[in-house]
C-alpha cells in the first residue's frame, strides 16, 4: 500500500515560518494536486515528502513508514521536475535507467526496463539521444519516463509543465492522466494552474500562505468553495464578487444595487457580506438587473462579457452569440441555485443554496 | 543581430573603421610578439655575435647550438623537470582538494558559509612572503627546506582560496535540481558529485588545471626562500642562475636568451592549446544541456 | 544492518565539514597559522641565525623611523598605480577593439588574443629577464640602438633611477595587461545588445553609445578589475627581482623585495616580519574595498 500521510508538519527557516501546521491524507492510486499561488508552500510541501527539505515538525508517513529522517532515496518515491533535470552528459536511455544502475541492477535487467518505460511514453526511438537534442515535450516524456522506470511507491511532479507552451501543456496534460490511470500509482503534483489542477486531480488541495483552505475533488471546490479565496482562485473567468449587505430579502451591493438572494436569509441581515456569482451562471433575462457593457470578447464558443454595475466589475459568460456592443443596457441574471455568500470579514462562506 | 545593426551605414566608413581596428591588432601583436622574439633570435646568436656592432635583430645563421648546450651541459634538464613535477602535483593535489570544498559551499548552507567565503577571498588577495617568513622558520627547524614535499604542500594551501572560488562558480551554474534527481534516483552526495556535477563542470575543471599549472610554473616566492640547493629548484628560479656574473660578461647572454625561452615554452604550449578554456572560464562559461 | 550504516555515512556528507575537511586542514596548517605568526614575530627582535629572541616594540620603532620605509611604500605604490593605469586604459582599448571586431567578423581576433594572452602565461621571472635583456645599455641591446640611432642618445632604462621604475611599469603592463582585457571583455559580453540598439534607435553615435551605455554598465567590472589589479601591483617581487633587484639606487624597492632583504640577507626576521605585517594591512585594506565594491555591486543588480 502506497498512501501517504502527513501529520502536523512544520517548516521554518530560521524566524520565518513558511508552513505553520498541515496535515493530509493521500490514499493509495490517488493523483492529489496541491496548487496555490507562488509563496504558499505547495513545493517546500512536496520537497519535504522527497526528502529534499527537512521538516521542522510533524510527521511523513508513505506506504505506512515514517521517512522523516530518511533520504531521498530511501523513500522509494520518484519526481519529475519543473526544469526536467535531466543529466545533459547522459542518453535518454542512461537518464532513464540511471537510478537502476546506482542500485546495482544487472545491465540486461536495466536495459529491459528502460525499453519498457520507453515504450510506454513513445521514447523508444530517443533512446540514444541526448537531452540536448529533444524538444521540450520530449524532455517532459524523458523525465516522466526516469520516473516509471523505478516502479516507485509514489510519483512527484513539482510544476513539470510551466516550462512547455501552451498547446503542448494541454496534451502533456492529458497525457499524464493517462499515465496515471495505467499505472495507477499514488501522485501528488504541484502547480500553480488551477485548469490542470481542475482537469488532472481526483483530488485537488488548495493552499495559500503555508495553510490549506480546502481540500476536495476538482467540481466539490468549484460547487462549494469555502471561502473567498477559493472561490476566486478556483474557475476561470474566476467568480464575481460584489461587497454589501441583506436588507429586506435582497442583497444590497455598496454602489446600492438591489441583487435577487435565495431563500434561507434569516440571520444574515445588517453585517458586511459577499455576494459570488461565476461568469457562467449569469443569464441574459428581462426580469434581471441592469448592467452597462464595457468589453465584449468573442472567443467562438462563447462570449466572454465585461459589464458594469455602478462600480463593480462584472464577467460574464455567454454560452450563446450575442451581439451587444461597448454601452449598450441590459439585463442579467444570477442562476439561484449557484449563488455564494461569504462573510466579508473572515472570507468564510455564509450559505450556499 | 548586431552583426546586422553593424551593416548599416557607409560601406567607406565602415573600411575605415575596419583598417582602424586592424592597426590596433597589429600593435598589439607586435607589442607583445617582438619583446618574445628578439630574445628567440638573440638565442640563437653565437655567444661572439653579442659583441658585434651594431647589433642586429636577426642572428647571422639560424643555429641551435645555445639550446643544445643549455640542455646539455647544464642543470636545465633538472630544473624542467623540478617545475614539471612541482606543478603537476600541487595541481592535482589543489584541485582534489578543492572540488569537495566548492561543492560544500556551492550545494550545502551552513551558518559559517559566508564568513569561510571572505576568508578565502581575503587569503587570495595575501602576499606569499607574508606567510613565507615562517614557514621558512618551520620548514629549516622540521628539516623540510629544499624538499619538493614541503613545497607542494605549500602550492597547493595558497591555491586553493582561488581554485574554491572558480569551481564553486562553475559549480553554481548547474541546475541544483540535477542533484535532486540524482539523490531521488538513489546517489549519495559523493555520487553526486563524482557522477553528475564534475562531468558537467568539466569546462571548470580545465579551467582550474589551466589557471593552476600556469601559477605553479611561475611560482617565484616560495620555491625562492624554501629551495635553496640548485638541482631542486624550479626553471622559473632556475633562469636566474643563467644571468651574466662579474666574470662571464655579456658572452653568456644567448644562454640567458635561450633558458628564457626554454622556461617559457611549455607553459606558452598548454596555453596555446587550451586558451578555449581559459576564455570560457573568464568570460563565465556556463553549462550548456 | 547495512541500510542503518549506509543512511549513517549519507548523513555524514550532510555535513558541511566532511566536504570542508581538507581544504580547511591545509588552510589552517599552512596559511592561518603562519600568518598569526608573522604577527607574533613582529612583535620580537628574532633573527634568522639565532634561536633565542624577546618580545619588543622596536622592530616597528625602527621600521617606522627608517625613511627607507617610506620609500618603499611611496615606490610599491608608484609602481601598482601605473600599472594600474595602464593596464586599464589599455586593456580597455583591446577590449573594445576585439568586441568590435568579433561583431565586424574581422580576421585575425584569435591571434590578437592568443599572443596578448601569451604575455600573461610566461612566470614573472622570465619576464623580466626578457625585457632586461630588451633594454639593456649593453652592445646587444637592440631597443637602445635603434633609439640611439634615430635620437643620438640612449636611454637608462635600467641604470638611470628617474627611469627604471617606468621600465618596471612597462614591463608589469606588458605582462598583465590581457588579464585586464580578458575581464572587460567578459563584461562587455554581459551588456544586453538591446541597450545598444535603444541608444542607437535613441540616436546616439558611438561616443555617446561607450559614454551612456557601455561605461556604466561596465563601472562595476571595472571597479573590480582595477581592486584586483592593484593588489597584483603592490604584491609583485618576482618580475622586480629579475628586471631590477630593486635598484638602481633602491628606486624599484617594492615593499616584498626589503621584507626578503630585511630577512634572508640581513638576518632580521623581527624587521622583516614588521614589515609583511604592513605589506599585510595593505593587503587587507585593498581587500575592503574589494568586498565593498562587490556588496555594492550585488545591490545594485
Amino acid at each position: 500500500m502506497s498512501q501517504v500521510t502527513i501529520a502536523n508538519v512544520r517548516k521554518t527557516y530560521g524566524s520565518a515560518t513558511i508552513i505553520p501546521d498541515v496535515s493530509l491524507d493521500i490514499s493509495d492510486g490517488e493523483f492529489v494536486i496541491l496548487v496555490g499561488p507562488s509563496g504558499c508552500g505547495k513545493s517546500t510541501l512536496l520537497r519535504m515528502i522527497a526528502g529534499l527539505e527537512a521538516i521542522s515538525g510533524g510527521d511523513i508517513a508513505i506506504g505506512g513508514r515514517v521517512v522523516n529522517n530518511l533520504q531521498p532515496k530511501e523513500r522509494d518515491i520518484a519526481m519529475v521536475f519543473q526544469n526536467y533535470a535531466l543529466y545533459p552528459h547522459m542518453t535518454v536511455a542512461d537518464n532513464m535507467g540511471f537510478s537502476l544502475r546506482l542500485s546495482k541492477v544487472p545491465k540486461a535487467q536495466i536495459a529491459e526496463d528502460v525499453a519498457k518505460a520507453a515504450k510506454i511514453l513513445g521514447l523508444t526511438a530517443l533512446l540514444d539521444r541526448y537531452p540536448g537534442q529533444l524538444s521540450g515535450g520530449q524532455r517532459q516524456r524523458v523525465a516522466m519516463g526516469r520516473a516509471i522506470v523505478r516502479n516507485p511507491q509514489v510519483f512527484l511532479f513539482d510544476e513539470p509543465l510551466s516550462n512547455l507552451d501552451a498547446k503542448l501543456r494541454v496534451q502533456m496534460r492529458a497525457e499524464i492522466k493517462e499515465l496515471h490511470q495505467k499505472l495507477k500509482t499514488t501522485t501528488i503534483y504541484v502547480t500553480h494552474d488551477q485548469i490542470e489542477a481542475m482537469t488532472m486531480a481526483d483530488k485537488i488541495v488548495v493552499m495559500r500562505s503555508g495553510v490549506i483552505e480546502q481540500i476536495g475533488a476538482p467540481l466539490e471546490l468549484y460547487d462549494h468553495p469555502r471561502n473567498l479565496f477559493v472561490a476566486s482562485f478556483i474557475g476561470s473567468p474566476s467568480m464575481n464578487l460584489i461587497h454589501g449587505r441583506v436588507e429586506g430579502g435582497h442583497f444590497v451591493s455598496d454602489g446600492g444595487h438591489r441583487l435577487p438572494l435565495p431563500r434561507a436569509t434569516a440571520g444574515l441581515e445588517g453585517r458586511p457580506l459577499v455576494y459570488g456569482v461565476r461568469p457562467e451562471h449569469l443569464a441574459l433575462a428581462d426580469d434581471g438587473f441592469e448592467v452597462e457593457i464595457a468589453v465584449v470578447e468573442p472567443t467562438g464558443s462563447e462570449s466572454h462579457v465585461l459589464a458594469r454595475l455602478g462600480d463593480n466589475d462584472l464577467t460574464c459568460v455567454f454560452r450563446e452569440r450575442i451581439t451587444l456592443r461597448s454601452g449598450d443596457r441590459v439585463r442579467v441574471r444570477p442562476e439561484p441555485d449557484n449563488i455564494h455568500i461569504f462573510d466579508a470579514q473572515s472570507g468564510d462562506r455564509v450559505i450556499q443554496v | 543581430m548586431t552583426h546586422a545593426n553593424v551593416e548599416i551605414g557607409s560601406a567607406g566608413g565602415r573600411r575605415l573603421a575596419n583598417t582602424g581596428l586592424y592597426a590596433i591588432y597589429a600593435v598589439a601583436v607586435l607589442f607583445t610578439l617582438f619583446p618574445i622574439l628578439a630574445v628567440v633570435m638573440l638565442s640563437m646568436k653565437q655567444p661572439s655575435e653579442v659583441f658585434s656592432w651594431p647589433p642586429t635583430f636577426l642572428p647571422a645563421t639560424l643555429n641551435l647550438d645555445t639550446y643544445i648546450y643549455v640542455l646539455t651541459e647544464t642543470t636545465i634538464g633538472r630544473m624542467l623537470w623540478n617545475s614539471v613535477f612541482l606543478t603537476a602535483c600541487s595541481t592535482a593535489g589543489c584541485i582534489a582538494i578543492s572540488a569537495p570544498a566548492a561543492y560544500a559551499f556551492s550545494r550545502l548552507k551552513f551558518r559559517a558559509q559566508k564568513p569561510l567565503l571572505l576568508i578565502l577571498l581575503v587569503y587570495q588577495m595575501i602576499s606569499s612572503m607574508v606567510i613565507a617568513l615562517p614557514l621558512y622558520r618551520y620548514f629549516e627547524a622540521l628539516g623540510l627546506l629544499d624538499s619538493h614535499m614541503g613545497v607542494i604542500l605549500v602550492y597547493i594551501t595558497v591555491e586553493i582560496p582561488f581554485t574554491v572560488w572558480l569551481l564553486k562558480g562553475f559549480f553554481d551554474a548547474i541546475p541544483p535540481s540535477l542533484d535532486e534527481a540524482a539523490r531521488i534516483d538513489g546517489a549519495s552526495r559523493l555520487q553526486v558529485l563524482r557522477i553528475v556535477i564534475l562531468p558537467l563542470a568539466k569546462p571548470g575543471l580545465a579551467a582550474a588545471l589551466i589557471f593552476n599549472v600556469i601559477a605553479g610554473w611561475s611560482q617565484f616566492i616560495i620555491p625562492f626562500i624554501l629551495i635553496q640547493r640548485a638541482e631542486m629548484l624550479p626553471i622559473s628560479i632556475g633562469v636566474l642562475n643563467f644571468a651574466p656574473g662579474q666574470t662571464e660578461g655579456e658572452i653568456t647572454i644567448p644562454y640567458l636568451a635561450a633558458a628564457s625561452i626554454i622556461a617559457m615554452l611549455p607553459a606558452l604550449t598548454m596555453f596555446v592549446l587550451l586558451q578555449r578554456y581559459i576564455v570560457q572560464a573568464l568570460t563565465g562559461g556556463a553549462v550548456k544541456g | 544492518m547495512t541500510s542503518t550504516s549506509s543512511s549513517a555515512w549519507a548523513r555524514v556528507q550532510d555535513s558541511p565539514w566532511f566536504w570542508l575537511l581538507p581544504a580547511g586542514l591545509f588552510l589552517l596548517v599552512f596559511y592561518t597559522w603562519p600568518l598569526l605568526d608573522v604577527v607574533r614575530l613582529s612583535f620580537t627582535n628574532a633573527s634568522l641565525v639565532a634561536p633565542d629572541y624577546d618580545y619588543t616594540f622596536d622592530s616597528y620603532r625602527r621600521v617606522l623611523r627608517d625613511p627607507s620605509t617610506l620609500r618603499t611604500l611611496k615606490v610599491t605604490f608608484l609602481f601598482a598605480g601605473g600599472s594600474v593605469i595602464l593596464k586599464l586604459v589599455l586593456g580597455m582599448a583591446l577590449a573594445l577593439a576585439i568586441d568590435a571586431g568579433v561583431k565586424r567578423g574581422l580576421h585575425g581576433i584569435v591571434l590578437v588574443r592568443t599572443s596578448v594572452l601569451a604575455a600573461w602565461v610566461i612566470p614573472g621571472v622570465v619576464v623580466g629577464v626578457l625585457w632586461k635583456i630588451l633594454l639593456s645599455t649593453s652592445s646587444h641591446g637592440l631597443l637602445n640602438y635603434w633609439i640611439q640611432a634615430a635620437f643620438g642618445n640612449s636611454v637608462g632604462f635600467l641604470t638611470d633611477p628617474d627611469i627604471a621604475l617606468s621600465t618596471a611599469i612597462l614591463a608589469n603592463v606588458w605582462r598583465g595587461v590581457a588579464f585586464t582585457m580578458i575581464l572587460l571583455y567578459a563584461g562587455l559580453q554581459r551588456i544586453p545588445p538591446e541597450l545598444y540598439e535603444a541608444a542607437r534607435v535613441d540616436g546616439a553615435g558611438a561616443i555617446a553609445r561607450f559614454r551612456f551605455v557601455t561605461l556604466p554598465t561596465l563601472a562595476p567590472v571595472i571597479f573590480i578589475a582595477l581592486v584586483l589589479i592593484t593588489i597584483g601591483g603592490i604584491n609583485t617581487f618576482d618580475l622586480i627581482m629579475a628586471l631590477t633587484e630593486g635598484g638602481p639606487a633602491r628606486a624599484t624597492e617594492v615593499v616584498g623585495l626589503r621584507v626578503y632583504q630585511q630577512v634572508f640577507q640581513f638576518m632580521n626576521l623581527g624587521r622583516g616580519a614588521a614589515l609583511a605585517v604592513l605589506l599585510l594591512a595593505v593587503n587587507l585594506l585593498m581587500t575592503l574595498i574589494y568586498l565593498r565594491l562587490l556588496r555594492i555591486n550585488r545591490k545594485t543588480d
